[in-house]
């Protein structure tokens, strides 16, 4: 097969924003991880939730969809709130297995009620960033994935002004670092989970209402994002932020180039290359080498 | 200042504080020793609300704060500077000071507190911009006290500072308790260095096996041969 310049740049845009996309949902995990020390299987769902917030705000509601993408992702930040209110909170005293397996019943939960709310039909979500290609001299570029990139580099980089600049991003990594001392600090240690998961669940949410115009929105779109997301987490370096934007962009990348060549096995590519690069380097790409 | 009723607390099913009852008054040191596992940062940790108090009362300034949560105890005046300094080790050293003055909301205090601050401590001033980690034990004992003072704390908790440092370092930290009480500030000082510990404080109580079995001045307490025997080693 021939590629051109012109196809290999959009393979990579394509890549990229995708990769984007599973960033921001590796930094969903690595957030509520560092927090409360638990994979959150629901975060596939905040996703989910973003994509249909959106759906309706933007289609139903008529929101200008700038207005809609920002109510989405806070909507979805306030469902993390209540979660880590009404089931995490009341289970940090058990073994964290036990908030793991709660995190499961809180996405089978999260999708029956989706169901119930938005069909099992696939939506279609209005193209918002144009459908017609912008040329730049030879390269032909879809406007979708620039918007995506765009708006999750933004995103992520208020992420770490927040983490250190600001008071409660330190005494959010102070409380991941060591709890019992943030609290002799005097931060509220549970107000900071609170903060983890809802920033942890609006991550997702921003990741979902953004991919909502390029995909058709499902209710059962979480699992498969959740999973990337989670790999690309474990791929850069579980548990580190740096490491959840390399891996996400590794991944989309990786990902986007091997779909041009065999488009079948896309998401299988994903894995395959997910399981190389921890053969390779059992703690991720940016993770700490000793283990 | 302080008073502890008859407080006891478990871990698990293990009866670790047995009715401690002592009190702490304004300006004072007192120091508490006893040997390891005799429930000393157990009493500390239930004083500042990291562990619940199944029995017994904390009585802070007329009132009690018993099983308060460890952010209202700090916002009472407070602080507990824990075993092991803990300070945080991927965060700077200034941010870890910042984070000490987290219940303060004036900012110009806050600015001038960490001047002192620095003033006390030049070292920290120097490696401000390092992450905490990577000092020595002795400059992460200095942060941990440090950041302790950030929010002006009217009774501090010291959980075993002189531990792990070299005898130099154990006297420059000795040295810089009597300083921060000169200031006004009363201390709770929680010892394994017992003649040091007892040298220093205007009071002092042994606890064994989470009891207190004894009571009395500095002076007193050190003079005692059980003492003398089995936490001075003479």
């Amino acid at each position: 097969m021939q590629f051109s310049v012109s196809d290999l740049v959009q393979i990579i845009l394509s890549g990229v924003a995708m990769g984007s996309i599973y960033a921001l949902m590796a930094l969903g995990f690595t957030i509520i991880y560092n927090a409360l020390r638990l994979i959150n299987f629901a975060q596939g769902d905040m996703f989910m939730l973003g994509a249909t917030f959106g759906l309706t705000l933007f289609v139903m509601w008529r929101l200008p969809f700038s207005v809609a993408f920002l109510l989405a992702g806070l909507g979805v930040a306030v469902v993390g709130m209540i979660i880590e209110r009404t089931v995490f909170r009341p289970l940090r005293r058990y073994p964290v297995l036990n908030l793991i397996i709660a995190t499961i019943g809180i996405s089978i939960t999260l999708r029956a009620l989706a169901l119930i709310i938005w069909g099992s039909q696939a939506l279609l979500f209005p193209p918002v960033f144009g459908d017609k290609p912008i040329t730049v001299g030879k390269l032909v570029l879809m406007p979708h994935y620039l918007w995506i990139i765009g708006i999750a580099v933004v995103v992520i980089a208020l992420l770490q002004a927040f983490f250190t600049l600001t008071l409660p991003g330190k005494a959010m990594r102070a409380t991941a670092q060591n709890r019992d001392a943030a609290a002799l600090m005097g931060i509220n240690v549970f107000r900071m989970d609170s903060l983890a998961s809802a920033i942890s669940a609006g991550l997702g949410g921003f990741g979902g209402v953004l991919i909502a115009p390029v995909f058709f929105v499902t209710t059962e779109m979480g699992a498969l994002a959740g999973l990337k997301g989670f790999a690309a987490a474990v791929l850069g370096g579980f548990g580190t932020i740096p490491g959840a934007i390399v891996g996400g962009l590794v991944l989309g990348v990786s990902e986007s180039l091997a779909a041009s060549v065999v488009s079948a096995y896309r998401d299988a590519v994903a894995f395959v290359i997910l399981i190389a690069v921890l053969l390779w380097r059992p703690g991720g790409i940016m993770g700490r080498k000793t283990r | 200042m302080l008073e502890v009723k008859g407080v006891e607390c478990f871990y698990g099913n293990i009866n670790v504080l047995k009715g401690v009852s002592f009190r702490v008054d304004k300006g004072e040191i007192v120091a508490l020793i006893g040997a390891n596992g005799a429930g000393k940062t157990t009493t500390l940790r239930a004083i500042s609300g990291l562990v619940r108090v199944a029995k017994g009362e904390v009585v802070y300034e007329g009132r009690s704060i018993t099983n308060h949560p460890p952010y209202a105890i700090v916002a009472r005046g407070i602080v507990h500077v824990p075993e092991g300094r803990q300070v945080f080790q991927e965060l700077s050293v200034e941010d870890n000071l910042i984070l000490g003055a987290y219940t303060v909301k004036d900012a110009a205090a806050k600015r001038e507190t960490l001047r002192q601050v620095y003033e006390r401590f030049p070292r920290l001033k120097e490696r401000r911009r390092q992450m905490a980690g990577t000092l020595s034990g002795g400059e992460q004992q200095m942060l941990a006290i440090g950041r302790a003072l950030m929010s002006r704390p009217r009774l501090l908790l010291l959980d075993e500072p002189s531990m792990g440092l070299a005898p130099i370092l154990v006297r420059e930290v000795f040295s810089i308790i009597e300083e921060i009480s000169k200031t006004g500030t009363t201390i709770l000082l929680v010892e394994q260095n017992a003649r040091m510990a007892l040298k220093l404080a205007d009071r002092a109580y042994v606890l064994r096996t989470g009891s207190i079995v004894l009571s009395g001045s500095g002076r007193e307490v050190a003079a005692n041969p059980e003492v003398r025997e089995a936490y001075l080693a003479e």
